[in-house]
Formats: C-alpha cells, sequence, structure tokens
C-alpha cells in the first residue's frame, strides 16, 4: 500500500482512531519562485543548473535582494525549504567578485559545521573557484591553524571557538576581521536562554573587534520557526534585521495526527507506554516500505526504539538493516553513512533524538512518529517536518507521554495549531553573564572611557572590575591586569562558572556531566540517583569543595527526589500593576535554597520507598522572578486551604510556562508564601533557575493572564481524581483537595 | 541600589575576598604634583633608570655597557665574534645563516604580565642588546604604567628597525608575537618582521632534548655553564609584582626583574658561543655528551654533513636511551648512502640484539630481495619477521595487524618470484 492507501485504511481503524485526538490535513502548496537576479555570478548559475535548480524560491531571491542592499536579514522558513542557499548564494556571489573579503559561518555544534562544508566545497569545486573554506573548531589540527587564519575565506565555526579560540588571539586573524562581510549565523533559535545570552556577548565582542580593524559584517541568519525571530536576531546581534518568512517552496498535502496513548491507571493517571505505542505506528508505515522517521527523546529511548523496531523488522524481506539509529555519541563517519542512504532511499527508517531536528541534510522522507512532545511547539514542527515531499502527501504523527505538557498539548491541538510558536528569550545583560564578557572585551582590547557594549554604558561595570584588581585605569583607557586568560572561565553553556562535574567511576574516571551549582544540591547530592542519557547513576561521594560528583553505574528501580526547602526574598521591584483581581509583579529576587533530605520513589507506582538526610549548605542566588500577589478572602477557604491551593497553582503554572517560554522545565522554578512579607499578601512566585535570570520572567509578567487561564484549563481537564503529576502534583505532596482550591484561587483572579 | 553595589553584592565575594574599597590605593590624579615626582624620582633612582621622552609619551630606560673583556658565565662575550660562518648556520640549521653577522643582531628578551599570550598580555619591561664594536650595549624599556605602551614600542621600534636579525630564547614562539600583537594592537607599524631570527630555544632543543630533562634557560644554564644567578626571581612571580607596582609604585620589588631580564638577554651570548663550541669540536668539547650524539648526528644527517652524522650516530650506538633510535637512523643512513654492507652488518646485529628487530628483518629482505636478489635470504628473513611480529602481536594490537598483513604480502611476493606458493594458515596456526 502506498501512504495515500494507508492512511485512509487508518482512517477506518476504530481502535487507531480512538485514540486520536486531532486529524488536521494541511493542503498541498505550489512554489513561489523567482528568477535568478542579474547580479548573481555567471558561475554560481551555472553550478546550480547543474544541481537542476534554474530558479530560486521567492524567499531566496528575497534573501539575496536584500542583501545585497545591505541589510542583515533572518530568514525563517521550514525544514528543507532551501535555506542554506539563502546565505551561501551572497557570500558565494560576493567571494567571487572580491577575493579579498572573508564571512565567518556560526553553527551551535560541531557536527553542523562539518555537513555545510561540505555543501559548501561542492559549490565551490563545482565552479572551479579558489575560495577556501575551513572549520575552525577544537578539532582543527594545530598545524592547519596557521594557514586557516591567512588565508580561509570562509571560516565555519561555533561561539565557544569564537570565545576562547578566536576573539582572544584577534591580532592573528588580521586578514579576516579587516575584510569581514558577513556573518551567518544558521540555527538561530537555538541561541535562547543561557546560550543565546552568551552567544550575544560574543558578538558584541567581535564587532567591538570589526570596529577596531575597520569592518562592518552584515548579518545573514537563519531561524526555524519561532514567535519571534526578528526580536531574538536583534537581540542576538544587536543590528536592526529584515525578516524574511514567506516561504516559497512548494509542499505536498500534510497529514498531523495528534494520539494520545490510552489510559491505563486513571487514579494515578498513565497511560501506555509511548514509546511501545510509537513502536507500533512505525511498523505500520516501515512494513508497507514506508520512508519514516521516529523521533525520541533520550539517547536510551532511541536505542530502545531502535531494538523493538529491528526485532519485528527482521521478520520482513528487506531485514532489520534498513532501520537505523541516529544521535549524538555515533561515529561522524557513521552519521554521514546513514544520512546518504536515507537520501538515497537505501534506508528505510531512522530513530532519532532530535539531533536530526537540526539543518542536517537527510532529504525528505514521507512520515515522521514523534514519541512525546518536544517541548516546544517549534521543535514539534521541526521534526514534522522531517516528513514532507514537495509533491507528494506526508504524515506526521504526535504520540503523547503522561506528562503534563504533553497531556496539555494533546488536548488542545487548537492551541498547537493557532497559537503562533514559542519566543526565544535571552537577556544579554544579565549582569553575571555581561560582567564576564566584559573581561574578556577589556582582554581583547581595553576599553577606553565613555566607551559602549552593545549600547550599554559599562564605566560602573569597569570601575567595579578595578576595584576587584582585574582592570587599571590609566590614561582613560582600562587595561587588563591580571595573569589569567579570562575566556578559559567562562563557559557559553552555563551561567556561572561554578558547575558540579559528575565523574563515572566505573570503570576508571570519566567525566560524564555538568551540573549547575544551583540544581546541585537537588541532583547530585550523595546517593542520589543521577540519569544521564537514560543510565542511572548513583552518586557515592559528593567533594563539595572541589565541586566533583563521583557517580557509579546502578540499575534500580526508583529514582530519588529531594526536598528543597526553598526561601524568596525580594530585592527589588521593576514593574508591577494590578489585573482583574490580582496584582502582579517583576523584578529582582534573592533565592535562598537548602535541600535538607531526599525520598526514593519507585517508578510507576510512585510510592516511597525510602529516605535519607542530605548535608549541604544553604545555596544563595540572584536572578529575576516573576510574582502575582492574590486576594487574601478567597471564598471560605482557610490558611491551610490558601497554601496547598497556591502550591497546586504554582506546579501548574510552572509547568506549563515552558509553552509560551521554549525553555526546559527545570529552567524556571516556582514558590509560594501565604503571605508575602514582600506583598503581605497570599503570593506565588515563578523565578529564572539562572543566576542574573535570562528573560523568562520578564516574558511571564506579559502573559499572567493567559498563563492563569491555561492553568484552569489543564486543571479542569485533568481526569485524576484528587491532583496527580499531571496537574497541580501527587496529593501526597501539595494536599487533599489542592486542585479545587487552585481552581477556587484562579476563579478569583481572573473574576 | 545602584550598579556598582549591586555589583558588589553579586559579583563581588566570588571575584576577590580581601578586596579593597575602589579608588583606594593608587593613581588616579589625587595625589599632589610634587609628591607624584618625588615618588617618579625614587623609582629612576632605585631602578637605575631614566626617563625617556618621545612623540608618543615617556617611559624609563637603564642602559648597560659591557666591555669588550666582560664575561658572563666564565665566558667573554666577544668571543662570539670568532665563531665560523658555517657553525652559525648549525646553529639555526638553516644554511641561508651563513652570511649571518651578530654586528646586525638585536638580542631580545620580554618581562610579560602573563604567561597565557592572546592580546590581553603587555611587555612591560624589554630587554633589548647589541654590540657597538665589541662593546655589548643593553638597553631595558620599561612601562611605568599602561599608558606608557606607546612610547615604550616606539623606542624599542626606532632601535629594532636598524637590525636585520633578531636573537632569542623562545621568540618565535612567545615574545616576538606577543610584540606584534602589541605594536597591532597601538595601531604602529611592526618592526620585528625580520629576515633572520635565531631562536636559541630551537637549537638547544635540536642538541640536548634526549640528555637534558628541561629546555629552559634557567636549567640551560645550569647544564652547559654553570651559570648561578644571584638575586633572581622565578619567571611565574614576574607579573604579579608588577601589578602590585602599579598599585603601590614601590619600586624595590622590580629590581630583581630588571636583572632577571639582563640576565637572560646575556645568556643568549653566551648559550650561542657554548652552542658553537660544541658544534666546532663535538667530540672533544664537554658541552656534547651522551645522548647528545644521537642528536648531533641528526642534525648533521639534515644538514647533509654525512662524516660528521655517521660519526655521531655510532658514538650514539652505546648510549642508552638512544641506543636503539641511532642504530635506525644510522642503518638508514646507510642505506640511504648506498653503503649496503655497513648496512646489513647494522641490519644484522640489529635483528640479532632485538633491536626494532622486525624494522631490521623487513630492511634486509627489501635488500636481498630488490638488491641483491637472493631470493632464499630474503624469504627467510621474512619469516623471520613474521615470527617476531607474532610474538609481539599480544601488546602491539592494531599496528602490528597491520605489519602482518604487509608482512605476508611481502612473502608471498617473494615466494612466488622463486616459484613457490604460500599456505596462509601455516604461521596463524604456529602462533
Amino acid at each position: 500500500m502506498n501512504l495515500e492507501q494507508l492512511l485512509d485504511n487508518i482512517k477506518t481503524s476504530q481502535q487507531f482512531m480512538q485514540n486520536v485526538t486531532h486529524w488536521k490535513v494541511i493542503p498541498q502548496k505550489p512554489g513561489e519562485y523567482e528568477d535568478f537576479p542579474s547580479y548573481l555570478s555567471d558561475k554560481l548559475v551555472s553550478v546550480l543548473n547543474k544541481k537542476g535548480i534554474y530558479r530560486l524560491y521567492s524567499h531566496q531571491r528575497q534573501a539575496l535582494d536584500r542583501v545585497a542592499a545591505g541589510d542583515s536579514v533572518v530568514v525563517v522558513t521550514p525544514t528543507a525549504s532551501g535555506k542554506t542557499l539563502c546565505y551561501n548564494l551572497p557570500v558565494l556571489n560576493e567571494l567571487i567578485a572580491n577575493r579579498n573579503a572573508r564571512a565567518i559561518y556560526l553553527f551551535p555544534t560541531k557536527a553542523l559545521s562539518q555537513d555545510q562544508v561540505s555543501e559548501l566545497l561542492e559549490f565551490v569545486d563545482g565552479m572551479g573557484e579558489d575560495i577556501k573554506t575551513f572549520t575552525y573548531d577544537g578539532d582543527t589540527p594545530t598545524s592547519a591553524r596557521a594557514a586557516i587564519r591567512k588565508d580561509g575565506h570562509i571560516v565555519v565555526t561555533n561561539p565557544d571557538m569564537l570565545h576562547t579560540g578566536i576573539l582572544p588571539h584577534h591580532t592573528k586573524w588580521i586578514k579576516l576581521f579587516s575584510n569581514l562581510k558577513f556573518i551567518v549565523i544558521d540555527e538561530l533559535h537555538t541561541y535562547r536562554g543561557v546560550f543565546g545570552s552568551h552567544t550575544a556577548n560574543v558578538l558584541r565582542r567581535l564587532l567591538r573587534i570589526c570596529r577596531f580593524y575597520g569592518s562592518k559584517p552584515i548579518f545573514i541568519c537563519s531561524s526555524a520557526t519561532i514567535a519571534n525571530p526578528k526580536e531574538l536576531a536583534e537581540k542576538l546581534t544587536g543590528q536592526s534585521m529584515v525578516l524574511i518568512n514567506r516561504n516559497g517552496a512548494p509542499s505536498g498535502e500534510k497529514n498531523i495526527i495528534f494520539y494520545n496513548p490510552p489510559v491505563v491507571n486513571r487514579q494515578l493517571g498513565i497511560r501506555r507506554s509511548s514509546i511501545l505505542e510509537a513502536k507500533n505506528l512505525a511498523l505500520i508505515f516501515l512494513k508497507n516500505r514506508i520512508q519514516t522517521i521516529t523521533f525520541a527523546r533520550s539517547r536510551l529511548a532511541v536505542e530502545v526504539l531502535l531494538t523493538y523496531i529491528r526485532k519485528e523488522m527482521k521478520k520482513m524481506p528487506y531485514g532489520a538493516e534498513t532501520v537505523r539509529g541516529y544521535r549524538g555519541g555515533y561515529l561522524p563517519k557513521e552519521r554521514r553513512e546513514i544520512e546518504k542512504g536515507l537520501r538515497q532511499g537505501e534506508i528505510l527508517g531512522v530513530v532519532s533524538t532530535n539531533a536530526l531536528e537540526l539543518g542536517i541534510d537527510i532529504g525528505n522522507l514521507d512520515v515522521s512518529i514523534i514519541t512525546g512532545y518536544p517541548g516546544s511547539i517549534s521543535s514539534t514542527w521541526q521534526q514534522a517536518g522531517r516528513a514532507g515531499r514537495r509533491m507528494a502527501p506526508s504524515a506526521s504523527i504526535l504520540v503523547a507521554s503522561s506528562s503534563p505538557l504533553d497531556q496539555f498539548i494533546i488536548k488542545h491541538p487548537d492551541y498547537f495549531f493557532e497559537s503562533s510558536p514559542e519566543n526565544g528569550l535571552i537577556n544579554p545583560d544579565n549582569l553575571y553573564i555581561l560582567v564576564s564578557h566584559i573581561k574578556c572585551a577589556a582582554f581583547e582590547l581595553p576599553f577606553e572611557d565613555g566607551e559602549t557594549f552593545g549600547e550599554k554604558r559599562v564605566d560602573e561595570i569597569l570601575a567595579f572590575l578595578e576595584s576587584q584588581k582585574i582592570l587599571r585605569h590609566v590614561g582613560g583607557r582600562w587595561h587588563w591586569m591580571a595573569e589569567s586568560f579570562p575566556a578559559d572561565d567562562i563557559s557559553l553553556r552555563s551561567a556561572s562558572p561554578e558547575n558540579f562535574v559528575v565523574v563515572d567511576m566505573t570503570e576508571g574516571a570519566k567525566v560524564i556531566g555538568e551540573v549547575d551549582r544551583s540544581s546541585a544540591p537537588m541532583m547530585i547530592h550523595e546517593e542520589a540517583i543521577y540519569i544521564h542519557e537514560g543510565q542511572q547513576y548513583q552518586v557515592e561521594k559528593l567533594d563539595y569543595e572541589e565541586k566533583k560528583a563521583y557517580v557509579r553505574k546502578v540499575d534500580v528501580d526508583y529514582y530519588t527526589d529531594a526536598n528543597l526547602s526553598v526561601e524568596i526574598k525580594v530585592l527589588e521591584e521593576f514593574k508591577g500593576e494590578s489585573e482583574e483581581h490580582f496584582t502582579k509583579h517583576m523584578g529582582e529576587v534573592m533565592v535562598n535554597s537548602i535541600a535538607t533530605m531526599f525520598k526514593k520513589i519507585k517508578f510507576f507506582t510512585h510510592e516511597n520507598v525510602g529516605s535519607g538526610p542530605i548535608h549541604l549548605p544553604p545555596e544563595e542566588m540572584h536572578t529575576t522572578a516573576f510574582w502575582i500577589s492574590i486576594p487574601e478572602n478567597i471564598e471560605d477557604l482557610s490558611k491551610e486551604e490558601i497554601q496547598s491551593g497556591l502550591l497546586g497553582l504554582s506546579n501548574v503554572m510552572a509547568n506549563i510556562a515552558p509553552l509560551y517560554l521554549m525553555c526546559d522545565p527545570r529552567d524556571i522554578r516556582g514558590v509560594v508564601q501565604v503571605k508575602s512579607p514582600f506583598t503581605m499578601k497570599p503570593t506565588i512566585y515563578i523565578y529564572d533557575n539562572y543566576p542574573g535570570g535570562v528573560g523568562f520572567s520578564e516574558k511571564l509578567y506579559d502573559i499572567s493572564s493567559m498563563l492563569l487561564k491555561a492553568a484552569r484549563q489543564v486543571i479542569l481537564e485533568c481526569s485524576c481524581e484528587d491532583g496527580c503529576p499531571s496537574c497541580v502534583g501527587p496529593h501526597e505532596e501539595v494536599g487533599s483537595g489542592s486542585k479545587d482550591f487552585a481552581l477556587k484561587i484562579i476563579n478569583k483572579c481572573l473574576g | 541600589m545602584n550598579l556598582y553595589d549591586k555589583l558588589k553584592i553579586y559579583l563581588g565575594r566570588a571575584e576577590n575576598q580581601q578586596s579593597k574599597p575602589p579608588y583606594e590605593s593608587d593613581s588616579h590624579g589625587f595625589e599632589p604634583e610634587n609628591f607624584l615626582h618625588k615618588k617618579n624620582e625614587q623609582i629612576e633612582k632605585v631602578l637605575n633608570a631614566v626617563p625617556v621622552e618621545n612623540p608618543l609619551g615617556e617611559h624609563l630606560a637603564t642602559v648597560n655597557f659591557y666591555e669588550e673583556a666582560f664575561c658572563h658565565a666564565g665566558v667573554r662575550l666577544s668571543q662570539i665574534f670568532d665563531i665560523p660562518a658555517d657553525i652559525i648556520s648549525l646553529i639555526a640549521k638553516d644554511n641561508c645563516y651563513n652570511n649571518f653577522d651578530f654586528m646586525k643582531s638585536v638580542f631580545i628578551d620580554t618581562e610579560t604580565t602573563g604567561l597565557a599570550g592572546g592580546s590581553g598580555t603587555y611587555a612591560f619591561l624589554i630587554g633589548a642588546g647589541y654590540f657597538e664594536g665589541r662593546k655589548f650595549k643593553l638597553i631595558q624599556y620599561f612601562m611605568r604604567d599602561y599608558d606608557e605602551e606607546p612610547a615604550v614600542l616606539h623606542s624599542l621600534k626606532n632601535l629594532v628597525k636598524e637590525f636585520e636579525c633578531v636573537v632569542s630564547f623562545n621568540g618565535k614562539a612567545y615574545d616576538i608575537p606577543l610584540l606584534s600583537t602589541r605594536f597591532l594592537i597601538n595601531r604602529m607599524e611592526n618592526p620585528l618582521d625580520k629576515p633572520f631570527h635565531l631562536d636559541l630555544l630551537s637549537s638547544a632543543r635540536r642538541l640536548f632534548k634526549e640528555r637534558l630533562p628541561s629546555l629552559s634557560l634557567s636549567s640551560l644554564e645550569t647544564n652547559l655553564f654553570s651559570l648561578q644567578r644571584k638575586g633572581d626571581i622565578p619567571s611565574f612571580e614576574i607579573p604579579s609584582i608588577y601589578f602590585r607596582f602599579l598599585r603601590d609604585k614601590d619600586p624595590n620589588p622590580l629590581r630583581p626583574i630588571f636583572y632577571h631580564n639582563r640576565m637572560d638577554v646575556l645568556s643568549l651570548i653566551t648559550l650561542i658561543i657554548k652552542t658553537a663550541g660544541a658544534l666546532q669540536d663535538p667530540f672533544g668539547s664537554d658541552v656534547c655528551r651522551e645522548q647528545d650524539f644521537y642528536c648531533l648526528g641528526k642534525l648533521y644527517e639534515d644538514m647533509e654533513m654525512f662524516e660528521e652524522s655517521i660519526k655521531s650516530y655510532s658514538k650514539a650506538l652505546e648510549i642508552p636511551g638512544v641506543r636503539e633510535k641511532a642504530y635506525m637512523r644510522l642503518s638508514l643512513l646507510y642505506k640511504r648512502l648506498g653503503r649496503w654492507n655497513e648496512a646489513q652488518r647494522l641490519w644484522m646485529r640489529m635483528a640479532q640484539d632485538g633491536i626494532h628487530t622486525v624494522f631490521a628483518l623487513v630492511e634486509l629482505a627489501k635488500m636481498y630481495e630488490h638488491k641483491t636478489k637472493e631470493y632464499d635470504k630474503a624469504e627467510r628473513v621474512t619469516r623471520r619477521a613474521l615470527e617476531a611480529a607474532y610474538k609481539r602481536r599480544g601488546f602491539a594490537g592494531n599496528d602490528s595487524e597491520q605489519e602482518i598483513k604487509e608482512l605476508k604480502k611481502r612473502l608471498e611476493r617473494i615466494m612466488s618470484k622463486q616459484g613457490k606458493t604460500l599456505n596462509n594458515n601455516f604461521y596463524e596456526g604456529g602462533y
């Protein structure tokens, strides 16, 4: 059966359709084309012709025209709409005319850089032009580096390398910085939160260096669909941007199916495993020789799914080998081989983590199955976009897990299809991050009095750094006055330099991960079960001074949950106003948290099977928070009942906030106070779980009513009896009746 | 809360526990004029320095003359002019240096604000020496604060533009790129892009790396010319002393740094003379010893001085640590020169004594197969090589799998030249 027949078949299956909460058909769309512009080099045109391209999609042409006019652009189009041409064409066209020009390509990961270089090389070879493209990252051999610095026309790298390897040595890159014409930033949407806030500052440093050498590069950004691409790009680069978001690529009919596995335990709100369901669905298509990609959320889940699927496929004549796994940790050679196999159709199925969500070229497949909501609308569209032929129909199936976010989405398809995707949020002026990069910038070039960084005046920060004996102010300039190399101490992937390292002692000592300081007491206290890539480890020893946790592989049927007692103190309110019957605020807080004990909780049943004390000092964190204060008198609720309702409500709010923020659930935390010393009223705080904050609370402040309404919906629609992890939290934690109390609070607030 | 206070609360502790309040310590122009003046006088006196003015500002400089008879570490500096041109080429391992003229050389060493490199590292003290006739003149350029950097660089530029060559210790990797960066950041033309740069670290590494555990200048001083410095300071303490001076302007702790820097420059000369002495009479002088002969052999070989190379390698054959390498190198050198008998003799001895056995046997096999066409002998040594390779497989891993594969191929070819065929499983079964 072909896909169309198969889908017709499925539609008539009662057993399948009873789990489908929504089936959306997006009709096919013809392409919008434009001719090559007259200024496009003949050489490029002939290479394009050889690739079978005789005209451009409208968005590609638009990008070319705007860049030619000197504008910085951000191109937002779906997966596989030819977005790489949007930057490769302008850059190569310039280089053909002006061989002195230089370009930097930034990718968030090394794997993506490699992919890009091979595509660019194909172009360059096809033209027979001497345009040198190199990747410059941690893997680049020392012997090759000097030549790249001198001769590379296009340098492909990542923000981390720019930060530690290129900017602090800018004098070795005179050619590049003096002639820098383009900065290409692909996968713009990945630059959010802490990483985005750091990268914004790295770009401020980059532009500062460019100013020194007299160049003024244009930015060409490309992004997956997010709510605020222009805003994010402008905040990230500090430049005004032209948004190009009208996709000219054609697409065939698309079926998007929301699938909710049936409930197997109503009281605990547990549904049938999304992995097993995904396996069954994938096999329907694979057995009909329809090319299918199955996404899973963790590396472990990928391996499990792959094993299941292959076992079944062995029975088929074309065998298990036509289904492959794909995730980080596979060797690059193996990955290239899988990518090629997919493009050429030799590989029928692939099971992947979100590694294949980014712009790796695997061609277009027929079906994508998404096991568990990927965490954001944006990612979901990216993963769904992997299925989609230009001419023929395709299908994507989202299989929900039991988590609150999954259940919300699967029951609210309208929300998914109609609201815009999440906001990519960054806060380049996070004080911790900003100060770190001002140090790096002062190392690179002394600051002059009155100089700005980004748009910001930095005199006070410079004076502070002088008081810390890091800078010296003399002759109107601020000079670096320390022996250290500041970039080495600053990781772009975390807010504070004080991460704990997790060392696996199972076979020798191997570092397997890092944990933010603020999460350490919860995640890696002694005896904690630390889960990394689906493998369980038990923490044997936590060396708090040295910031190291020593763990060993274990296989147990429980996880650990630490009780964190959190106190929050408002330091300064930035803004506040009254809504219907509550007030909302946003400002700076100090969070004081101490982990006192942990519980061992059995998988699936959530039984408490043991506990133990935690002996760790309290952690202090300055960050930004959003808070709402509610009236003291809510119907007839007692103080205890209000407490329980607040707790439940804060859990729901923190759980569903990622719907709007494009963040991980643990990036934010909720705390409640029945009588806040600051507002004197019952108050729910939701704070950014990063020192200094990365912009989440500010956004939540803007959408507080929306958030409350969504929370009400979640509680109303949850089928559990008295609270479960899918809504207000288990009643052992929030108290009996929390669901009801929380609803009363919301109703009062919203009037 | 203003930003400054906030920063102090948020970041202050983490950054520096005992930090003082801002503006407390130093030179923000609050001090009265004559006080500053006195302080400057004191600095000049203690450091024995004079202020220098140029279009880019002011800085301090010290000047020291070393007369013709002056000896550093027991070596007369002017002996440098007795070194023959071919020896200088050997020191540089480059025949382009045979016109090298020490009169046209500037000897440079810098003291910097950090050892990590990168554009935030400054050279606050630069020692530059050169010969005026037979006298050696050593100037030290010093910046009393960061704002004197342009003036220091300007003076340095005026000096070095007169010279054709730079002599340094590790200057190719460190001092010169660092100074080039300083010139660039100050938007000044870089005068250090010279046609010749004699970097003595490379020379010393070539000659002494097998024998000496460290090739730092101080290790070379101790081992090659037993210099004992008096009142010196370890390099790693230098940046923090300079930073302290910037804050308190007390010049006394700087004196050892100035001394250190002068010693470093003078040792450049002594090091050249000592190295030259060794190369002029490698087997007679006491500078070259033991493992050095292997290094010497390699140097001569690279410079195509084959007789000297053979002599050096031959000496190294007896010396533990380099013995195996020397055998291998020397045998290959004989082969390269077509001295097959000598090569063969070495290979046979290697095979017998277990020195790179497989290598030696393969070389013999190649010779028998291609040179003397003695296929039976070729077969015999190849089989022995294969045997040795199998024995080694246990602890050599993948490399030896590859080796075995190649040996089998060789054996097959040699046998087919004799009209035989190889039973592939024969050896697999045996081991």
